[in-house]
């Protein structure tokens, strides 16, 4: 071995070790600091933290056609009550069923159940205002939304127990804005649900002009407690 | 009395009649008092979900030991929060007012309550009376890809290494066995080179007789959020039949049955012909073989099968495929051949990365292993393979057939790792299972097919069936039907429900469910699952683990299984990960699966590989680029496959051709999926799809009874006509999902002679109105 190539050993060595020492220092720090977090998040079954923001906005362009005149008058007598579109849901969350025959019973996702839910609007052939889907990206609408033939009952009965739906009143002050009570995955476009002639009475916002929702209304859904200090 | 405030009194009465009107719009369903059921109680755990082998990670809501709503896990990788019908509603399944919560014995002719403990010590006294009268290969367990990874292998021991018979199978040889050996043929070891997320990376989808849309509708719905990210994105839906899947894809090719393997063919030959062929890697990567031909259907009694591989020369390879032009396949497929050469221009462009997707069009058919190395072919011509984007994948049914039929192998030819008449592999399980060696019989007994045959013929007199329900799905299935209800057959099932197979049982076993259960499932992917108990098990029922642990202590093979009910998960994933130890099949510990939504294998030094074969991916691959090191050469086999017809085909007295298959809304035979009321009532009954042609011809309209008749048998089933699929002109298609219209009365035994996996896709039938 040559000096030259001896002393470049010598500093690929130098700098391996102090690399492995920086290694093993970072490594128990990382560790030291796991082991002061709080264990509630590392807790099995923890949800995850925050509802995602994507489709936020989405229907923000709408917000003010969903103040015309008229908005608050009685919806057309197909469209849905708070009570249908509770009936419609196996469990507080579920995916709706769909409650109406077909029209196109082979079309596609854009091709057909979009040209209602993508921006809803009147239907003459239901007589009701069609309910706006939060997220009309997903076209497969059928993976999750199926129709039901009421005649055919059931094959066996159940005694499943459902998740029932979230109060509505629940501010935590009078007259405070009430927080957003359920769970916000694939529901993250208020509007689609609670502006428009299409919303349900009872959940509809009076101010969708304001589009930015979240700003006033706090998603409460998570698991509920109070506060503690670390270690108190 | 409880005091109780005015407030929640009031609360309370408001609910109640609540509850009353909802009771009232939605019968059926039970609702449980308002008090038990507030959102704030619910705890949320992970599992995946019960039903298909896409393996969507869930969030299940639990609230007073009972689950009462489904979220999709937004942590895990496989449906990033998304589900299907079926998985939303999943956890109802597990509340059908008949679920079986006791052990019920047949006695005087009829099926009678029992406590478990007496029904498990007469299926101790019969496992043990069957082996001393009639020998050990008399007695056989017939499980399931729903089976847990626990549950197969403990069968596997009890039965390989305990009572040293291979007559160990799984209804995943009706679902994937072609699969197998496609994979075993063409690269040496089983399950995909990529995985889920060659998704995000492709630009050309390809779907081989492969109704994704229903059938794996999650990972269609991630395929078509990357078209709408990467409009120049292609899906071409190649089937024989126009479904959802043809419906949302940009191209649909429809063939006639069996015309895959001339197209398969046809886009080699185009690629060669235009040089649109990777060179270098068919230069280093690849070597040309050629197997028997004329190999039968297995349509006789103990037909065996034995391939004889011959290595060929690229120029040999290329002379084979002269008779596959374009032209001539058009003629015999009823493919333009402008698409064969439209297919070929997209598996041929370097600039493009193609995904190939199937699952039963191509793994329930005579010639099943064939179009497996056809398919691959196409990628090892083009180099399209074991990098992120370019993956032949075949989709799994089941959510552990992968994990547990194939990975533990119960099958009768495998064990938990290799096959039983390879004395290393005996070697290795006689070691961990600590038998003598001897204990593990060297040969291979009977596939599914020719199990239930040896139940016919008095080869079997004892058969336990765990979590399938073959009096629904065996083909031409009357034979089998009347096979076990034979004088001197004696049948245990363990279930969840009663179906056409507890029907004919002479013991029923409760079984615990899903998350009644603590389990490990293996997907698609490669990815191994883990679920904890969530729940009580109803009654008596018991896990099917545990089940055969009972029955094994009581038979005296008690040795083989020192745990306790605490720990015996735990353990028995210490046990069996030693079968899988080394770079290329390495498992996740169980502590890492408790954490994580699920563990691509092989999982080397905290890292999940997720393209195999491939240096750059792959710990177990040398050199820098591709090692498929399944194969002692090092290469991955090209086959030569020729067309061959299949054994039925349409005739004058039987002019339809049969196809049979499942929807969106039911899982397998429906016997969970239809106590669900939201899934009933969207798809009732099974019926028969027909072309609008066809239809017309015969008078029928939609909802308009129909009979259709094969040589084995007859149904008459209400008429769909562009409802929801629609077959070609001369086609006909059914589900199976119905008990009470069953459709395997008609369908033919035929299988692959090599994966003995029947063909459900293809007989004939004469069309009549009713």
């Amino acid at each position: 071995m040559t000096p030259a190539e001896s002393n470049r050993y010598w500093t690929i060595a130098t700098a391996s070790a102090l690399l492995a020492a920086t290694v093993f220092v970072g490594g128990r720090m990382l560790l030291g600091s796991a082991s002061v977090a709080p264990a509630r998040l590392t807790g099995e079954g923890d949800t995850p933290s925050l509802p995602a923001e994507t489709g936020v906005f989405r229907l923000a362009p709408h917000a003010l056609e969903y103040r015309k005149p008229g908005e608050q008058e009685a919806p057309p007598p197909g469209s849905r009550t708070l009570a249908s579109f509770y009936q419609r849901r196996a469990y507080a969350g579920a995916p709706p069923v769909i409650p109406h025959r077909l029209l196109n019973l082979q079309a596609w996702g854009g091709a057909s159940c979009l040209s209602c839910h993508q921006d809803g609007g009147y239907t003459p052939e239901f007589k009701a205002m069609a309910p706006v889907t939060p997220h009309p990206e997903l076209k497969a609408c059928v993976q999750c939304h199926v129709p039901q033939q009421e005649a055919a009952g059931v094959f066996r009965a159940t005694t499943f127990t459902r998740l029932a739906a979230p109060e509505i009143e629940g501010s935590a002050l009078p007259g405070s804005p009430p927080p957003i009570p359920h769970d916000l995955q694939m529901r993250a476009n208020c509007l689609a649900c609670h502006a428009g002639p299409a919303a349900v009475r009872e959940v509809r916002t009076d101010h969708p002009e304001r589009v930015n929702c979240r700003q006033c209304h706090a998603w409460n859904a998570g698991p509920e407690g109070v506060f503690e200090r670390v270690g108190q | 009395m409880i005091a109780i405030d005015r407030r929640t009194a009031l609360k309370n009465l408001a609910a109640s009649a609540a509850i009353a009107a909802a009771e009232t719009m939605m019968p059926g369903v039970v609702f449980a008092a308002p008090a038990t059921r507030l959102p704030a109680d619910v705890a949320w755990k992970k599992a995946p979900c019960r039903f298909c082998g896409t393996g969507c990670g869930l969030l299940i809501g639990i609230s007073n030991a009972k689950a009462v709503a489904v979220k999709g896990d937004p942590a895990s990788p496989v449906n990033k929060g998304l589900c299907c019908v079926k998985g939303y509603h999943s956890v109802m399944a597990l509340y059908g007012e008949d679920r079986l919560k006791q052990a019920l014995v047949r006695k005087n002719g009829k099926l009678t309550p029992v406590p478990i403990e007496e029904a498990l010590n007469v299926v101790a006294e019969n496992l043990k009376s069957t082996i001393a009268a009639h020998g050990k290969d008399a007695v056989a367990i017939y499980g399931s890809g729903q089976w847990t990874i626990p549950d197969g292998y403990v069968a596997s021991k009890l039965f390989k290494g305990g009572i040293g018979t291979n007559n160990v199978e799984g209804n995943a040889r009706l679902c994937m066995a072609s699969a197998v050996t496609g994979f075993m043929t063409t690269f040496g070891q089983d399950e995909p080179m990529g995985c889920y997320e060659d998704i995000d990376h492709a630009d050309v989808f390809v779907l081989w007789g492969n109704n994704m849309a229903e059938m794996h509708p999650v990972l269609f719905s991630r395929m078509l959020e990357r078209r709408l990210k990467k409009p120049d994105v292609k899906i071409i839906d190649l089937a024989t039949r126009t479904t959802r899947t043809s419906q949302a894809a940009d191209r649909s090719i429809l063939f006639l049955p069996q015309g895959d393997l001339a197209v398969a063919n046809a886009i080699a030959h185009e690629l060669l012909r235009t040089g649109a062929i990777h060179r270098t890697f068919i230069e280093r990567h690849v070597s040309f073989h050629r197997g028997k031909t004329g190999i039968g259907y297995g349509l006789q009694d103990k037909e065996g099968f034995t391939e004889a591989a011959e290595s060929i020369s690229f120029e040999q390879y290329k002379e084979a495929l002269k008779d596959y032009s374009p032209e001539k396949v058009e003629a015999l497929t009823g493919v333009a051949a402008r698409d064969i050469r439209y297919l070929a221009s997209l598996y041929g462009d370097p600039g493009r990365k193609v995904v190939s997707y199937w699952c039963m069009g191509m793994n329930q058919h005579t010639r099943g292993t064939w179009i497996q190395n056809l398919v691959y072919n196409l990628h090892l011509l083009t180099g399209k393979i074991s990098t992120p984007g370019n993956s032949p994948f075949s989709l799994t049914g089941q959510p552990s057939a992968c994990g547990t039929v194939r990975e533990v192998g119960t099958l009768t030819n495998r064990l938990p790792h290799g096959e039983v008449t390879n004395e290393a592999d005996r070697k290795l399980a006689a070691k961990i299972w600590k038998v003598p060696l001897e204990k593990i019989a060297p040969k291979p007994t009977f596939h599914t097919v020719e199990m239930f045959r040896a139940l016919d013929r008095g080869e079997i007199r004892f058969l336990w069936i765990q979590v399938t329900n073959p009096m629904v799905t065996m083909p031409k299935l009357k034979r089998y039907r009347d096979a076990a209800q034979k004088e001197g057959r004696f049948i245990v099932v363990s279930d969840v429900y009663p179906t056409p197979t507890t029907d004919i049982a002479d013991v029923v076993l409760p079984a615990a469910m899903w998350i009644e259960r603590e389990g490990m499932f293996g997907n698609s992917e490669r990815r191994t699952q883990h679920f904890e108990q969530m729940l009580p098990p109803p009654g008596e029922a018991m896990s099917d683990t545990w089940q055969l642990i009972e029955v094994a202590r009581r038979a005296g093979y008690g040795n083989l299984f020192p745990w306790t009910k605490e720990n015996h998960i735990e353990e028995i994933w210490k046990e069996y990960g030693q079968f899988h130890h080394g770079p290329d099949h390495e498992m996740a510990s169980y502590e890492e699966l408790k954490k994580r939504p699920g563990v691509i294998w092989p999982f080397v030094k905290g890292q999940e590989t997720k393209w195999r074969y491939h240096a750059k991916y792959d710990p177990a691959a040398k050199g820098d680029s591709w090692d498929f090191y399944g194969k002692p050469d090092h290469r991955a086999w090209i086959w030569f496959r020729p067309y061959e017809p299949p054994p039925e085909r349409p005739d004058k007295d039987y002019p339809f051709w049969l196809n049979t298959g499942r929807v969106v809304e039911h899982w397998h035979t429906g016997s969970m999926t239809r106590r669900i009321p939201v899934l009933h009532k969207a798809v009732p009954n099974a019926y028969v799809e027909l072309h609008p042609d066809d239809a017309k011809a015969m008078g029928v309209r939609t909802g308009e009874r129909v009979r259709l008749t094969s040589r084995r048998g007859t149904l008459v089933l209400p008429a769909l006509i562009d409802v929801r699929g629609r077959p070609a002109k001369g086609q006909v298609f059914v589900p199976f999902f119905d008990e009470g219209l069953l459709i395997n009365e008609l369908t033919l035994d035929a299988f692959c002679p090599i994966s003995k996996q029947p063909d459900y896709k293809k007989c004939a039938v004469r069309v009549e109105r009713a």
